[in-house]
């Protein structure tokens, strides 16, 4: 189903995993490559485009960045990578970032993939391994043995 | 606004479910090298990932903007008693000078001996000991401070070394870590054999740890008046004869077979006088170069030239030789105050930037400047220290002996490991 607005701006209609419905001007869902070659492909005219691997809550996310990014142009930079930061953070409290990196794959938007590794590396940067299984509940599966041996051939670095 | 606690979304992902990729992604993002290693000890999975040469090459991709240059000179500076300490200027880098001036102290106690390097290659420096009569020679890197000691060489005229990995840029021009899962290096060393001009070979391989027997060079005229320079784990050198025509040599320490006499020079530029100044090797961009500097009679200037030679048959000395650059003195220009009134015909030839294609370095009166071979802009990147040119009067001569190009790895390989 294509809609079109006052301004003329061509509307599509995407879908979530848990089938909630967001209508986007095609200029906003065309900065995810993949929305971009299905509707040059022409799966768009019926019906809206499913995205089986996004649900609602992410998609919702993914828009907002989207929606700012096609509306902004290269001069504004600065102010975009403010908003970037700002946004990573609020998203954080909603989304899962994983969650959000996964739907940024698959969608193949390489700023928000950029954005969102960059955030989680961040997170990563300073801690220590103790630190950082706690934050993402990873268990330590090295035996004493092993760690020590992964210490030993780290030793030259930390001299 | 209250804050929900996050676990009650279902089916929310942890970090290592994500795919492999794109866990990779987010590794290799993290701050530094040593963060990374860090990483290693998570668990098992992030230990395998971090391991993995993609891993590495992404890291490589991403942190690219701190991989730079460090051009570095050496020499013996003062000490209070008259004694000679060693003394490293890593231009571009401080930190690494005081590393470097630790990991030396550690190593050989602080004696009044010297260090020389030899030989450069990628993040790896050839280092000669000298220790009254009994010279050592050390494989040294200085971004782990590590110190490698080899067997005596059989003769120790010119020494230079090669080894992987090797940084390079692909042709794409993005940087990348060629064969990263191996930490190797050969020695050349050529030498006096008895019986005047006549030269010998021999070379070291990190992986049997020996010195290969000496073999006699098969053209008694072989010997370098250039630097040298390793490619594609091969040698390459200049050779002058006594007629003044050059030759490239190349010496393949793998072979059995002694060094092999390229073509010569290209057309009509054979005849350029002598010593080392005059014409400079490098490898740029996975391509062999060439640089010279020459008296252009037509224009009355002096021009930088620089070549691309392609080796297309090693077996029978084929080479061609490819024109990029051609740069008369005149057309350089500087926005830095300390060069607007040298001339420029002054420029010698010092070395190309290992990393940086369109980069070489040259001498301007005891400046050493970098030269952008696109927008032919000078610019300064050091004075030669003061204390090597009072230590060494014939440094003002030829500052190129002392001027050695190292990569500055993001990701840094030890030479244990």
């Amino acid at each position: 189903m294509s809609i079109t607005t006052e301004n003329n701006e061509k509307m599509i209609t995407l879908m979530s995993s848990d089938g909630e419905e967001f209508v986007v001007e095609e200029a906003v869902a065309a900065q995810s490559q993949t929305i971009k070659h299905l509707i040059e492909d022409g799966c768009s005219t019926e019906g809206s485009i499913p995205l089986p691997n996004v649900t609602g809550r992410v998609l919702s996310e993914v828009i907002q960045y989207c929606k700012k990014h096609s509306s902004s142009d290269d001069k504004e930079e600065k102010e975009l990578e403010a908003w970037d930061a700002e946004f990573v953070k609020a998203a954080d409290d909603h989304v899962a970032l994983t969650d959000l990196m996964m739907a940024a794959n698959f969608l193949d938007i390489k700023g928000l993939l950029d954005l969102v590794a960059q955030t989680l590396a961040n997170m990563i940067t300073g801690k220590s391994p103790e630190e950082v299984r706690r934050m993402w509940n990873i268990k330590n599966d090295f035996t004493p043995e092993e760690a020590e041996k992964v210490r030993k051939e780290n030793q030259w670095a930390f001299e | 606004m209250m804050k929900k606690p996050k676990t009650i979304y279902p089916g929310r992902l942890m970090i290592n479910d994500l795919p492999d990729v794109l866990l990779t992604e987010i590794l290799a993002r993290v701050d530094s090298h040593k963060c990374a290693l860090t990483c290693k000890l998570v668990c098992k999975q992030w230990y395998s990932l971090i391991s993995c040469s993609d891993f590495v090459s992404r890291f490589i991709t991403l942190h690219e903007d701190h991989h730079s240059l460090i051009v570095l000179s050496m020499g013996a500076r003062e000490g209070i008693h008259g004694h000679l300490y060693w003394c490293m200027t890593f231009i571009g880098s401080q930190d690494l000078e005081s590393a470097w001036t630790h990991s030396t102290s550690k190593t050989f106690g602080k004696k009044s001996e010297c260090i020389y390097i030899k030989s450069s290659n990628n993040d790896l420096l050839l280092c000669e000991f000298e220790n009254g009569m009994h010279n050592a020679w050390y494989v040294h890197n200085p971004f782990t401070t590590e110190w490698f000691p080899l067997p005596s060489p059989p003769s120790r005229l010119v020494m230079a070394i090669t080894c992987d990995p090797s940084y390079v840029r692909d042709t794409q021009g993005r940087l990348c870590l060629q064969n990263s899962g191996r930490r190797r290096f050969k020695v050349l060393c050529i030498g006096h054999v008895r019986g005047w001009p006549r030269k010998e070979v021999a070379y070291y391989c990190s992986e049997s740890n020996r010195w290969s027997e000496p073999v006699r060079l098969v053209n008694p005229f072989s010997l370098p008046s250039t630097n040298f320079v390793a490619y594609q784990g091969k040698f390459y050198w200049v050779a002058e004869t006594p007629v003044y025509s050059h030759h490239i040599i190349v010496y393949d320490p793998t072979g059995a077979g002694s060094e092999k006499r390229l073509c010569d020079f290209p057309a009509g530029e054979k005849c350029w006088g002598t010593g080392s100044r005059l014409a400079r090797l490098g490898v740029c961009q996975g391509s062999l170069r060439m640089m010279r500097t020459f008296w252009m009679e037509e224009l009355q200037v002096l021009t930088l030239c620089v070549w691309e030679i392609l080796i297309e048959d090693e077996e029978h000395g084929k080479i061609s030789w490819r024109l990029k650059h051609s740069i008369p003195s005149d057309q350089m220009s500087s926005q830095d105050s300390s060069l607007q009134s040298i001339p420029k015909s002054k420029i010698k030839l010092l070395e190309f930037d290992p990393v940086n294609v369109g980069i070489v370095y040259l001498d301007l009166c005891d400046c050493i400047v970098s030269c952008n071979l696109t927008t032919r802009n000078l610019q300064v990147v050091s004075e030669v220290p003061s204390h090597l040119i009072s230590r060494y009067p014939y440094i003002k001569r030829d500052v190129s002996n002392m001027i050695f190009p190292l990569a500055h790895p993001c990701w840094r390989v030890p030479l244990f490991s």
